[in-house]
């Protein structure tokens, strides 16, 4: 996470002292094998300088066990979004030396075991995310540069139970583990260790360190509740390459073995590998449009090419503007984007008129670019699928549409050129990860915004009173994946619609005329006479509070948290003439 | 740095801990300042040792009856 310079543990635990007894925000539960305050202080201040305000519990120190296991602890009662793990490797280690080292890793199996057991109770928590930080691996090393190759000396005994953590989180859907030895690796384990500090107040690093370690939880925090950055903003002239394009030329602009050409390429690399996970890359650039295409086209160093930016913006207009316009174009939040850019006057400019947008302190040498942005996490993520390697294809795609788009002068024409196909099918089991990742992300085009958990989306699948479907939508640009769910419940001679959302990318393509379509099908099928909608409102979901209405429902009742409630006769309904084809299963 | 110098950091070292302006004098306990607690007593510890550039050993961390020991402490870490 990003956050100014001056925010160090003590400023941080200020923060966190300041809040009132009725502070609200997300409700964490802080349980440690170690002293919990300072972490918990620092989360909290993290949390309020970066507007994810957090409630914290902390039981007694070195209570963790006791606390999971009795059901009447208070842990329960406060019904935690999320649990925080904290080890300690000072106190594994007494444990892993008190044995002989033939007996290790039979002890490191038995503290893992215990550990994973109250990890896996935590879990079960209705709602919650867990998060675990994983133990430093010691700096005691009997061996000398031999304990590497002893399986059983204390660092391989403590990585052993670290295997077994990333073991439980692979296989829980709500356990994520911290990879805490990076963040002890990153800041230097002689200042992460402080052996005073753990005699005197058994404290697990040197709360100097803690900014580091508590902000990957909050990066978790976020990720869990798609709150994470989606796309990379970038400036050109001294951020991809050094120089001006437009006033040295393509063989004057510095990038490759030339000067300092090498650190661009650096970056340029670091962002393509972004690119592969899921990233999107924009460009927002001052430039003359022609110019500042010609590297990308042109010069043999570029690591990044025009098909690795989804949206590409160069003119002579404010990057204010411009930011809002590539976000609108993406179809994406501004609080998703991050902005890099080399002046300052720019990145001021840009966090007074468009606040929303992440926009870090770029270092002025570009060999820190990598190492500086790195450091900040920006682009945590909770899962990886198939669907993220696509993601930056498909909004390029978008883009492209767009531009099509720009030719028709009806609309209607334009949809029905992009000979549009769907799939409409009930939740299987090779598709639930990418269900689970779109009902945790989508924000705007969503009624009720529920975050079905992972397991509840499974049981779905199998229960007779529920009929949840996905719906995967291609075109002749491309495959725009899998990009809505909706899920209905049977409630007597009706079926109530829990959930219906769909991706910003695929909006306006009158899918949701086509989604209504199949939805009545599938309710006559039930026998059912009537379908049953709400809409929720939240902060980002505005884009659908007349949905129902546009689709043909009526208001049956509007609650005074804003929230209404809408019916449709089934017999009464006319198919749409959405310009969308189904396209049936292939082996079905 | 002379024992004034001392006293007007360590004066800027516990308002930066306690987010507040605090009277010390030599006799000033633990227990006479609001908030000072085992967790903030750390906290004063290694603002300590970050504003003077000096670190207390295991022994030392808490030691100190008094603000005054504390300074007379600094003061001869100072020295050395």
């Amino acid at each position: 996470m990003y956050l100014p310079d001056g925010f160090d543990y003590i400023k941080l635990m200020g923060l966190a002292r300041d809040g009132g007894p009725d502070e609200q925000g997300a409700r964490v539960a802080v349980l440690g094998f170690s002293t919990t305050q300072y972490y918990a202080g620092v989360l909290k201040g993290l949390g309020k300088a970066s507007g994810f305000p957090l409630v914290t519990y902390e039981p007694e120190y070195n209570t963790v066990h006791q606390t999971i296991l009795d059901e009447g602890s208070p842990l329960y009662s406060f019904q935690p979004d999320f649990v925080v793990f904290l080890t300690a490797v000072q106190a594994l280690r007494n444990v892993l030396l008190g044995v002989d080292a033939s007996q290790r890793i039979e002890a490191a199996e038995s503290e893992a075991a215990q550990l994973v057991s109250v990890v896996r109770r935590a879990a079960q928590i209705p709602g919650v995310t867990v998060v675990v930080n994983e133990f430093v691996v010691p700096y005691e090393r009997a061996w000398g540069n031999l304990t590497g190759r002893i399986e059983g000396s204390l660092p391989n005994a403590v990585r052993r139970v670290n295997e077994r953590l990333r073991q439980v989180a692979a296989e829980t859907e709500n356990v994520f583990t911290v990879d805490t030895d990076y963040i002890a690796s990153w800041v230097g384990k002689k200042a992460w260790f402080d052996e005073r500090l753990w005699f005197y107040s058994k404290s697990f690093c040197h709360p100097e360190a803690l900014p580091h370690v508590a902000g990957q939880a909050l990066d978790i925090f976020r990720a869990s509740k798609g709150r994470g950055m989606k796309c990379v903003a970038l400036d050109l002239d001294n951020v991809l390459w050094g120089g001006v394009i437009g006033d040295d030329g393509l063989e004057g602009i510095r990038l490759g073995e030339l000067g300092d050409g090498e650190a661009f390429v650096q970056f340029q690399t670091w962002l393509k590998e972004l690119r592969a996970r899921g990233v999107i890359l924009g460009v927002c650039s001052k430039n003359d449009p022609e110019k500042a295409h010609e590297p990308f086209r042109a010069h043999s160093d570029m690591v990044l090419r025009e098909d690795d930016i989804s949206c590409f913006i160069a003119n002579w207009g404010d990057k204010a503007s411009n930011l809002r316009e590539l976000a609108s174009r993406l179809n994406i939040g501004l609080d998703s984007i991050v902005f890099v850019d080399d002046t300052p006057f720019e990145r001021n400019l840009v966090r007074d008129l468009v606040p929303d947008v992440c926009v870090p302190e770029l270092p002025s040498d570009p060999a820190e670019y990598v190492p500086y942005l790195e450091s900040l996490n920006l682009f945590e993520t909770t899962q990886f699928s198939e669907e993220d390697r696509k993601r930056a294809d498909f909004y390029r795609a978008n883009v492209l549409r767009d531009t099509e788009q720009a030719r028709f002068t009806d609309v209607s024409e334009y949809l029905v050129s992009l000979e549009m196909e769907a799939e409409f099918e009930r939740f299987d089991d090779l598709h639930l990860p990418r269900i689970a990742q779109l009902v945790q992300r989508t924000n705007q085009f969503n009624l009720t915004t529920i975050r079905h958990s992972p397991a509840e989306l499974k049981d779905f699948a199998e229960d007779p009173d529920y009929f949840p479907y996905y719906v995967t939508l291609t075109d002749r640009f491309g495959d725009n994946g899998l990009i809505s769910v909706v899920i209905a419940k049977r409630d007597g001679e009706a079926l109530d619609v829990v959930t219906w959302l769909m991706s910003c990318r695929v909006i306006s393509r009158r899918l949701e005329e086509f989604v209504l379509d199949q939805l009545v099908e599938v309710a006559r099928d039930a026998g059912a006479a009537t379908l049953r909608g709400r809409y929720v409102p939240t902060k980002k979901n505005g884009l659908v509070a007349g949905h129902y209405e546009k689709l043909g429902f009526t208001l049956t009742q509007a609650h005074d948290d804003g929230s209404t409630d809408w019916q449709l006769a089934v017999d009464d309904y006319a198919v749409s003439d959405a310009p969308i084809a189904k396209r049936a299963l292939v082996g079905h | 740095m002379g024992t004034d110098a001392i006293w007007k950091s360590l004066g800027d070292v516990f308002e930066e801990v306690l987010g507040r302006r605090v009277e010390l004098r030599p006799e000033t306990t633990a227990a006479d300042v609001e908030g000072w607690d085992s967790i903030v007593h750390v906290m004063l510890v290694l603002a300590s040792e970050r504003k003077f550039g000096i670190r207390f050993e295991s022994s030392e961390i808490a030691n100190a009856s008094n603000v005054g020991e504390f300074v007379s402490l600094v003061d001869s870490k100072l020295a050395a």
